[in-house]
């Protein structure tokens, strides 16, 4: 009888993947397929309304006008001794009329504060600010002599959300924009991400704007697409992510995630959430989503709003190992605010995001790489066992990545037809490269780097790791930037998996780590 | 053969899916290939309707240099023509535009744009407004009333700025229309429009903010004075500002009577010195550089001993730029041993105790 047993358990096994996982793995590449299909669609439709209202050029009949609301921006600092003080040089050359600058150096172990201190005069000054938000113990606060809308806050380590938390108490004005301390924004990003707090200061909440990656060897960067296959690949789903994904997730008022890199909340609701969660690995998606809940909860009518103009500009990791690590670290981050923000899913009330947008990012960005990779698993044991099923998941998998070589091309076409980020020929023909790349090839490293990410975060590793800079060597760098471009955008995408959600994390943060 | 039915069923339904996964690919490969295409052809059609503009601009010149209009005939009517002209417009003055203007519709690009303003995109009505707009062509009345009931609340902000261009003093019964829709209350775009309207017609606020019960409009009313300051409106600042305004608005007002030097205003403003929110206190520190006498230095050197930071701060910036009066405060503070100020002056501001600058 065991020997009759035995030998039925590969006609068992024939069974089970046919009639079931086959069917599985089909509805689920198919759910998947429709949804990125939808939200390609509604982002189109939303890059187009928001390009047409570009064409108004308010923007610099704004600026004219001392009506804009004060800003601070906020500047975590964990060893960034390279690209610090040119980046806050690039800050003071926004074209916005009232600023200030705070950035935090949260205990870094290079000279970040003595470079700071040389650069910018620091004097060491007791700013006996009330401390709102809990973070780990200030050593010393700074202001500037040199220019006096910049404060230094020197801290123990306590990760990125500690840091940004510091900056919050120690800024005075009513909105704050996180940004990464090796972001560049374009010259009138700040302004064009102001806007909707300037028409809706009411109700909108928070506001988040497009980051692209810089190409350069250090000494020298510029906004064309970098010449590497890790470059070529990230400028194509950075392009999607944002230009697609984000925007059409907008459309539909369901933005999960504002970047950590570039990103303009009002003051007064961050506190009432009690700031970052420290901790907390994806902390810009899990502090979006509980100023969700919380407005949700008190019934309050608010808006978050996503903008494919104001563009931020970021370093991005130049080789696969280092982009391995932050993209696992990305699946954490996501993995890590998804639980720690579950009541909001299918929570009664919740609308859109709790019905929607959360369940998507559950099932095909959280949890996608485990099927995807099941799916590669089931293909090879039904080709070497010589089912048929071996058939269809080939096919299925032939037209999901074509699908996503599709989408790649839309995006690039979308973003010719409307903000034209991308002019050069040499560019285009890199991100038509490298949307083919994507697909093929880079998909796979991906879904292994996420599934590692997905490893980590179950078994509880919360570190951050640390990311090769080269750091900006040029002066300055937004004037830079402003000179030859000729029109901002930007998005993300999704059949992918999870850049929809990890893009967000942009550049810099990965270089803290979690106290 | 119902088992034969069941079964024929089941295998379709389970083909459904990868149906739909490539029917998807599919779908997109057309949305894909429609914008492509589109876009190829915009770029194609760029470079056929351009084939002419050297000679277009050769011709323009001539005609803005010589004025002889009969050199209209030579010129193409194409799009590429139509962008030439926007563009010298925009850079020009004068009679230049006239004739410019003059160009433009006898081409008959100002009849396209009207009829692209009536029915046409989003992105189409918006190039064709801004066009409109550069070159100030006067629109038929009947068109603003629809143009200003767009949907699109960027296309209404567009036009009503051009309105107010186009029209300047007989606009503001447009612009009260325009504010009063629910729709268009939205702080910005009204403090803009106001703005717009207040370079050509500052004085007409103080009578504006004295009639209206509107409290959103009040509140713009009193902005835009803060930007387009008018002198003698502070009495009519002051009574809508009412006992007990909120923050926003306290703050909206004194930016309002800051431009001014009245002694009522003064009287109202150093009142605010004790006031319990430090915003408002900051920016009376702010505020009060409009002023030099004795009783704002004293004022200044009761905020720099302010609980606040930012307060302290902000009144040591401004006394350092009161002249000699406020230089001796400073160098008070320098000296005042254990004044909260102390190092702020030593350190920052940069003053010694022993009167040297160091700054």
């Amino acid at each position: 009888m065991l020997a009759s047993f035995i030998a039925y358990i590969p006609e068992l096994f024939n069974t089970v993947f046919n009639q079931f996982f086959s069917s599985f793995l089909a509805f689920f590449f198919m759910s998947s397929n429709i949804c990125n299909l939808i939200i390609l669609i509604l982002g189109y439709i939303n890059c187009r309304r928001q390009y047409a209202a570009s064409n108004a050029d308010l923007i610099h009949k704004l600026q004219s006008l001392r009506i804009l609301t004060p800003i601070s921006i906020l500047m975590p600092c964990y060893n960034e001794e390279k690209s610090i003080v040119d980046s806050i040089h690039s800050m003071f050359n926004l074209e916005y009329p009232d600023i200030e600058i705070v950035v935090c150096n949260d205990g870094s172990k290079d000279s970040s504060l003595q470079i700071l201190t040389d650069a910018f005069d620091l004097v060491a000054v007791n700013l006996e600010t009330p401390m709102i938000l809990s973070t780990m113990p200030v050593r010393q606060t700074y202001i500037s002599r040199s220019d006096r809308r910049l404060f230094v806050i020197d801290k123990e380590n306590g990760g990125k959300a500690d840091a940004l938390n510091a900056c919050i108490n120690f800024s005075r004005n009513p909105l704050v924009c996180c940004v990464d301390s090796d972001s560049l924004l374009d010259s009138d990003g700040l302004v064009r991400v102001a806007l909707p707090f300037l028409n809706d200061p009411d109700r909108t909440i928070a506001v988040g704007g497009t980051i692209s990656i810089i190409s350069g060897n250090g000494n020298d960067f510029n906004r064309s697409v970098p010449f590497t296959i890790a470059g070529m690949v990230q400028s194509v789903e950075y392009l999607r992510a944002f230009l697609v994904g984000r925007m059409g997730w907008d459309y539909l008022g369901c933005t999960t995630i504002i970047s950590g890199a570039f990103g303009l909340f009002k003051k007064s609701i961050l506190i009432k959430v009690g700031g970052y969660t420290r901790g907390s690995i994806g902390e810009d998606m899990e502090l979006l989503l509980r100023l969700h809940d919380y407005c949700k909860e008190h019934k309050e009518q608010y808006r978050v709003h996503f903008l494919p103009d104001p563009v931020c500009w970021t370093e991005a990791p130049s080789d696969f190992e280092t982009l391995g690590k932050q993209r696992s670290r990305w699946q954490q981050g996501l993995c890590d605010s998804l639980w720690r923000t579950r009541s909001l899913m299918f929570k009664k009330g919740g609308g859109k995001l709790s019905w929607i947008a959360l369940p998507y990012l559950l099932f095909f960005e959280a949890i996608a790489p485990l099927i995807e990779t099941f799916s590669y698993f089931l293909l090879a044991l039904a080709f070497v066992m010589g089912w048929s099923v071996w058939h269809e998941v080939v096919l299925l998998a032939a037209v999901t990545n074509l699908f996503g070589i599709v989408m790649n091309f839309t995006a690039l076409v979308i973003d010719q037809l409307t903000f034209t980020r991308y002019t050069a020929q040499s560019d285009l023909l890199k991100l038509m490269i490298g949307s083919v790349l994507e697909q093929i090839g880079y998909r796979q490293l991906h879904l292994y780097w996420r599934v590692r990410g997905m490893y980590r975060w179950a078994r509880g590793g919360h570190s951050w790791g640390d990311m090769k800079r080269k750091g900006f060597r040029s002066g300055a760098p937004s004037t830079r930037i402003k000179a030859n471009q000729a029109g901002p955008s930007p998005l993300e995408v999704t059949p992918t998996g999870p850049e929809q959600d990890s893009l967000s994390k942009g550049g810099a943060q990965e270089d803290h780590k979690s106290a | 053969m119902i088992t034969n039915l069941f079964e024929t069923l089941v295998l379709s339904f389970q083909d459904i899916p990868i149906f739909l996964s490539v029917g998807c690919f599919f779908l997109a490969f057309a949305i894909f290939a429609f914008l492509i295409t589109r876009q190829q052809f915009v770029n194609l059609y760029g470079r056929w309707d351009a084939r002419s503009a050297t000679d277009d601009e050769a011709v323009l010149m001539e005609l803005l240099a010589s004025g002889n209009v009969s050199l209209l005939s030579r010129l193409h009517r194409r799009n590429s023509t139509r962008d030439m002209i926007v563009r010298f417009a925009s850079k020009l003055q004068g009679d230049s535009i006239h004739q410019l203007i003059g160009a433009y519709s006898y081409l008959g690009f100002a009849v396209d744009d009207f009829r692209l303003l009536a029915q046409s995109s989003l992105i189409e009505r918006m190039k064709a407004l801004q066009r409109c707009r550069i070159l100030r062509l006067p629109l038929p009345e009947e068109a603003w009333a629809q143009l200003l009931m767009n949907p699109d609340q960027v296309f209404r902000w567009a036009t009503m700025e051009y309105l107010i261009l186009l029209k300047a003093k007989d606009s503001l019964l447009w612009l009260l229309w325009f504010l009063k829709m629910p729709e268009n209350q939205q702080a910005g775009m009204a403090l803009h429009l106001s703005c717009c309207f207040a370079k050509s017609s500052p004085f007409a606020f103080p009578f504006l903010l004295d009639h209206s019960d509107d409290k959103f409009l009040r509140k713009i009313w009193i902005q835009t004075l803060a930007i387009y300051p008018v002198d003698g409106t502070e009495d009519i600042i002051l009574q809508k500002l009412g006992e007990r305004p909120d923050i926003e608005m306290l703050c909206i007002g004194m930016r309002a009577l800051g431009a001014s030097s009245s002694e009522s205003t003064k009287e109202f403003l150093l009142r605010l010195a004790t006031h319990k929110d430090w915003n408002v206190r900051r920016l009376l520190a702010e505020l009060l550089h409009a002023f030099n006498d004795a009783d704002i230095i004293d004022c200044l050197g009761y905020l720099a001993e302010d609980v606040s930071f930012p307060v302290r701060m902000q009144a040591l910036e401004t006394l350092s730029v009161l002249g000699d009066s406020g230089r001796m405060e400073l160098e008070r503070i320098a000296r005042a041993e254990g004044h909260p100020s102390n190092l702020l002056v030593q350190k920052v501001i940069g003053f010694e105790t022993n009167d040297r600058r160091i700054a």
